[in-house]
């Protein structure tokens, strides 16, 4: 115990090399906790996205731009598809719902997806877990009329809604839209409870206020008194079919059917589609992301060892500084063992204080990340303490610390044995 | 309305899907105590030609792939699921030995036909194996085994997509990893 203390003194009397040190091995143990955290989170987060959904289907395309632009926002569709191909595939025998959804339309940036009902009463995401609307009509209640909007947590927290808000929504995308529909205000009427998947940041129309706001712009501009105003809007609105969708979400009634159903889709003559399982896509996200993934994992772990290099230098070049040191503990009656000990427990405090602080600088990022992720992919990253592998490699590097002090210990054994038995000034 | 779906018809028949030689592509799911594999294994990798048989040595090469696939040996699970393979039906295309002796197989397809048709000008022919099996305690299920390469030397790798209350994902087999791990 008493050389701890001792070990701690000398530490504190050398502090600027050791602070630099520190935050060497700091700075590598906090880039290998971080990739690793990182990469679990985001694949959770990802995962917990599409839940429940069995199958995706939309144009014809890569099926990892079709799970990135459908769920999560991540680019936009080459395509859309008909009406009648939803319908057809509602009618499947083995398809237990299907939830069409039609993108284009933003507000203040966020994502407005026209949608139907079943959205709100089959959609799962996290573990199996339904929608719920936290304030506001039930799902069973939803779209009763028109000019509704439903509005994601993240939507409601940040712009301030509540329900009763009339909104304007906007054509297109961009984050900053010079057309608006503002002839056809909407009305918010429910708030979901956060899920913390991109849902949060999204907000609901139904299809036919979706169709009934694109009366007229075709073209891609509204034709001067072509639109439709809010009472003739609601008039029509059975007559308000939805021609084009983005994407369907389906859920099957049975697992087996999913790969039939996927290669019926696949190969239907009618319309080039294409039907995806998101596990399965995902899975094959992560294949490409994965060998980044790799080098960032090998970048971390020489970035460690060059940190366990840089304790030993420092441990080296101060050992012919602190010969004077050792002999005055050696003639305190300290053992050759003791000094060599002495060197190993510094450079255990040494290892110890910079994975602490490594692990202290990774939780940092990832909540220096969760806004910019939150805000690209909609999904949380939530802090996590290192799993328990991860402290088992960190534990590792601890020891691979104190091996690497060995070196300076045994040339200390060696030369206070030496250092004790000649007379020298 | 018919000159439409004429002209949709004449554009649409030029789609074709992405046919990669010798891929031995399959999936497997698992509904309760219900467990189905299917598998699509090209003639390539079984008997190494993808024709009707020409010769003595052909026609037995291929009479014994089919009876080594109609066998339920090739498919292990967690012996603690306690799974029986309840049946295994494999059903050749575009081997001219007109074998559908799939009275089990009793799928609805709307495009069956297209899918005969496809193959037979493609000049491929493969052979799909249909497998049943009933688990007791499915929720023990940590893997399963498809043995199917020391039998098929030419079998390289199979590549199946797996489906089972826990997760969905991708899983590649060759001669050397035969075996399936639940994530």
């Amino acid at each position: 115990m008493r050389l701890l203390t001792l070990a701690w003194h000398s530490l504190v009397n050398r502090s600027f090399a050791v602070i630099l040190t520190v935050m060497t091995i700091a700075f590598s143990i906090g880039l290998l906790v971080m990739v690793d955290q990182l990469r679990q989170e985001v694949r959770e987060g990802f995962y917990r996205s599409v839940s429940g959904v069995d199958l995706i289907v939309g144009a014809r395309t890569a099926p990892i731009q079709l799970l990135l632009y459908s769920v999560f926002g991540v680019g936009s569709a080459t395509n859309n598809i008909d009406w009648e191909t939803f319908q057809e595939l509602q009618r499947q025998p083995e398809v237990d719902w299907a939830v069409p959804m039609a993108l284009g339309d933003s507000h203040q940036g966020y994502r407005v997806m026209g949608t139907t009902r079943a959205f709100f009463e089959q959609f799962k995401v996290g573990d199996q877990e339904g929608l719920v609307i936290q304030y506001g009509q039930p799902a069973t209640a939803v779209f009763e009329d028109l000019f509704e909007v439903v509005i994601g947590a993240q939507v409601a927290k940040q712009l301030g809604y509540t329900l009763g808000d009339e909104i304007v929504l906007s054509h297109g995308t961009g984050r900053v839209s010079l057309q608006s529909h503002d002839a056809l205000p909407f009305k918010v009427t429910g708030v979901l409870a956060p899920t913390g998947t991109p849902i949060d940041q999204q907000l609901f129309v139904s299809l036919r206020a979706h169709r009934a706001l694109h009366v007229g712009w075709e073209s891609g501009v509204q034709r001067p008194g072509a639109g439709l105003d809010q009472e003739s809007a609601r008039q029509s609105a059975d007559a308000l079919q939805p021609e084009t969708l983005t994407a369907i979400f389906l859920g099957l009634k049975t697992r087996a059917a999913v790969f039939g159903l996927q290669r019926r889709v696949n190969e239907y003559r009618v319309e080039p589609l294409s039907a995806i399982i998101p596990g399965i896509t995902l899975q094959e996200l992560w294949r490409i992301s994965g060998v980044a993934e790799q080098i960032l994992r090998v970048v971390a772990a020489l970035v460690v060892l060059t940190g366990l290099l840089g304790m030993l230098t420092v441990l080296l070049t101060t050992l012919n500084e602190r010969r004077r040191e050792m002999a005055i503990l050696r003639a305190n009656g300290a053992r050759p063992h003791h000094i060599a000990m002495l060197l190993v427990m510094e450079a255990g405090l040494i290892a110890l204080a910079g994975i602490v602080l490594g692990v202290a600088l990774a939780l940092m990022a990832q909540w220096a990340l969760a806004p910019v992720l939150l805000d690209r992919l909609g999904i949380y990253l939530s802090l996590q303490w290192p799993a328990l592998w991860q402290w088992g490699v960190l534990g590792g590097i601890w020891v691979a610390g104190l091996l690497v002090a060995l070196v300076p210990a045994s040339l200390a054994y060696r030369r206070t044995l030496a250092d004790g038995m000649q007379v020298r000034s | 309305m018919l000159a439409l779906a004429a002209t949709a018809e004449a554009q649409i028949e030029r789609q074709h899907g992405a046919h990669v030689h010798g891929e031995a592509t399959g999936f497997m799911a698992v509904d309760g105590q219900r467990l189905q594999v299917q598998l699509s294994l090209p003639g390539h990798n079984l008997v190494g030609f993808e024709h009707p048989p020409r010769n003595e040595r052909q026609q037995q090469a291929f009479d014994q792939a089919i009876a080594v696939l109609n066998s339920d040996d090739w498919l292990r699970f967690t012996p603690a699921a306690r799974c029986v393979v309840t049946s295994v039906t494999a059903t050749s295309q575009g081997f001219g030995v007109d074998d559908h002796t799939d009275s089990e197989h009793t799928h609805d397809h709307d495009h069956h036909d297209h899918d005969q048709s496809d193959h037979d000008h493609g000049g491929h022919a493969q052979v799909d194996v249909s497998g049943q099996v009933e688990c007791a305690r499915p929720e023990l299920l940590t893997w399963a085994e498809l043995r199917l390469f020391a039998a098929f030397p030419n079998n390289a790798q199979l590549t199946v997509d797996v489906l089972t209350d826990q997760a969905a994902f991708q899983a590649r087999l060759t001669p050397n990893i035969q075996r399936i791990d639940w994530p």
